[in-house]
């Protein structure tokens, strides 16, 4: 699976009410971002999403499962979806938007069939 | 002290290695950094104490005492100083140990110019997304009555500069006894029980110069544990701290899943013996034992353990609620308040700090408020974390297989 065809299906789900960025991490350590809204600058988006990754093998050494994950935060939350082959999905969204409810787990199911 | 706008301390038991790093380092800070190198951790101990380093950068492997071990070191005895490692060894295994023990960055040894400049402008990025709110690296790093208690059983001589917003405040530590407090227009014995009553803010560990008076004679252990005592009695409303205070009030319905295990989780923290780091109401001056672990771990005595081994049977009306599997609660100082079924402390509490350093920085520069929670969702079990500033809290529940969850690849 290569990167671009990850960054193809962000870009067509850019402007979901909602959800204000998206990062990417592959299992060969790569992956980029893409900010929705211009309050999430790359800068801070890249370090955020960096801390993210780091997370996950963090979590693998106390042997937590890594499927799914949230950083909740009282304005936002970061979703976050791993899928077998090591590929990790983080959705930055509006925290209580109605997109968790709607369109949070097509993003997932598509996520996976990718 | 001289002008540059960083302290680094380079340590490497290579002394070829450090020669050349401090010359191509050197040509790209210029005089914006003061570049210090030591060979061993005992030799950087001494550099960061009276350097005052801002931030150290660590081989991993070095002989006695390794570059994994040293950043451990570094949390307890310099929780404010920033922390990189600088190595050969890239393995993904090192690289999670380091960054879980605090490192903020793990980077390749250089090999080319190119690389060398890289490794600086990644060095030189370091302290820009530090956290501002409580205490600097509450959590992952010891707190202000660890360092004292630290340097005064250690008989140790320093100052401690305690800084806010509002305010800043030292501490004289004298051959391991506390003589001197100041916070704004307190002193004394009053200064210093402020300055422990602080929620927020900063501290940092200064070279002992005498105060310009002496005004505390009381011991050290009764000062920690009256300041203690004052604490709890804020925080508790004048009893001490009991641990369902500590719990997240949003937490309590989710947990256990009857009535009766909410009251066996609860009760225990009441009802047993009070933990060997309680303190007392009212503390005796010369009985009092300092602590030798700043992290009591301790397994449940016998006597507590018989109220755990046989958890309720749940219920048919309750068999669709979560069943706690673990729980843990730890002050912002990394001592264990309260745990339960908690199999490996150790590695709880540091998950916790790792996740008090990661949750701050990932919201630097980001308007997405202040940390909630961490959630896991496994197929078989839940976690959630919270982190607050006094404490943390730590919970696994066991839950019906949840066919969404795509394998725990874990």
């Amino acid at each position: 699976m290569t990167g671009s065809v990850f960054q193809e299906w962000i870009n067509r789900n850019l402007d979901i009410p909602g959800v204000l960025g998206f990062g990417i991490y592959t299992p060969d350590k790569g992956g980029f971002i893409a900010s929705c809204v211009h309050t999430f600058s790359a800068e801070a988006l890249e370090n955020a999403w960096r801390c993210v990754a780091e997370t996950i093998p963090v979590m693998q050494l106390n042997r937590f499962p890594t499927a799914r994950f949230r950083f909740v935060y009282d304005q936002a939350v970061v979703h976050c979806e791993r899928r077998r082959d090591g590929t990790c999905l983080g959705v930055f969204a509006v925290k209580g938007h109605q997109f968790e409810q709607d369109e949070l787990y097509r993003l997932l199911g598509e996520f996976h069939s990718l | 002290m001289s002008a540059a706008e960083k302290r680094v301390l380079f340590v490497d038991d290579s002394a070829e290695f450090l020669d050349i790093t401090r010359q191509i380092i050197s040509r790209f800070a210029g005089p914006a950094w003061d570049i210090y190198t030591a060979h061993n951790v005992g030799q950087a101990m001494n550099v960061i104490t009276e350097k005052q380093i801002d931030l150290v950068v660590v081989d991993v492997h070095m002989p006695v005492v390794d570059g994994m071990q040293f950043l451990s070191l570094l949390n307890r005895k310099h929780p404010n100083v920033l922390k990189a490692v600088l190595t050969a060894d890239t393995s993904d295994t090192h690289r999670t140990v380091c960054m879980s023990r605090g490192a903020e960055l793990f980077l390749a040894k250089p090999q080319s110019q190119v690389e060398w400049q890289q490794v600086y402008a990644s060095l030189n990025d370091i302290g820009r997304f530090q956290p501002q709110e409580g205490f600097r690296g509450v959590l992952r790093r010891v707190g202000l009555q660890d360092v004292l208690q630290m340097e005064c059983l250690s008989r140790n001589s320093a100052m401690l500069e305690i800084t806010t917003k509002e305010l800043r405040g030292l501490i004289y530590i004298y051959e391991g006894q506390i003589i001197h407090a100041e916070a704004g227009d307190r002193r004394g014995t009053e200064a210093f029980n402020f300055l422990m009553g602080l929620t927020g803010g900063e501290f940092a560990q200064k070279p002992y110069v005498t105060p310009p008076q002496q005004t505390i004679t009381d011991s050290w252990e009764f000062l920690l544990m009256e300041a203690a005592r004052r604490r709890d009695e804020i925080e508790g409303g004048g009893e001490p701290t009991a641990p369902e205070d500590a719990i997240p009030p949003q937490f309590r319905p989710a947990y256990g899943h009857t009535q009766e295990a909410q009251s066996l989780v609860f009760q225990s923290g009441f009802d047993e013996p009070a933990p060997t780091d309680a303190r007392p109401a009212a503390p005796p001056r010369p009985q009092w034992q300092p602590q030798q672990s700043r992290r009591p771990v301790r397994p449940p005595p016998e006597s507590q353990t018989h109220f755990f081994t046989r958890p309720p049977t749940p219920s048919r009306v309750d068999t669709e609620q979560p069943e706690v599997a673990e729980f843990i609660i730890i002050s912002s100082q990394g001592d264990v308040l309260y745990e339960w079924r908690c199999h490996d402390v150790n590695s709880r509490v540091n998950f916790l700090e790792f996740l008090s350093q990661k949750t701050r920085l990932l919201s630097q520069g980001l308007p997405i408020g202040h940390f909630e929670r961490f959630e896991i969702f496994g197929s078989k079990s839940r976690i959630i974390t919270q982190l607050e500033n006094d404490h943390a809290v730590f919970v696994r529940t066991n839950v019906a297989t949840d066919s969404s969850i795509v394998g725990d690849n874990s």
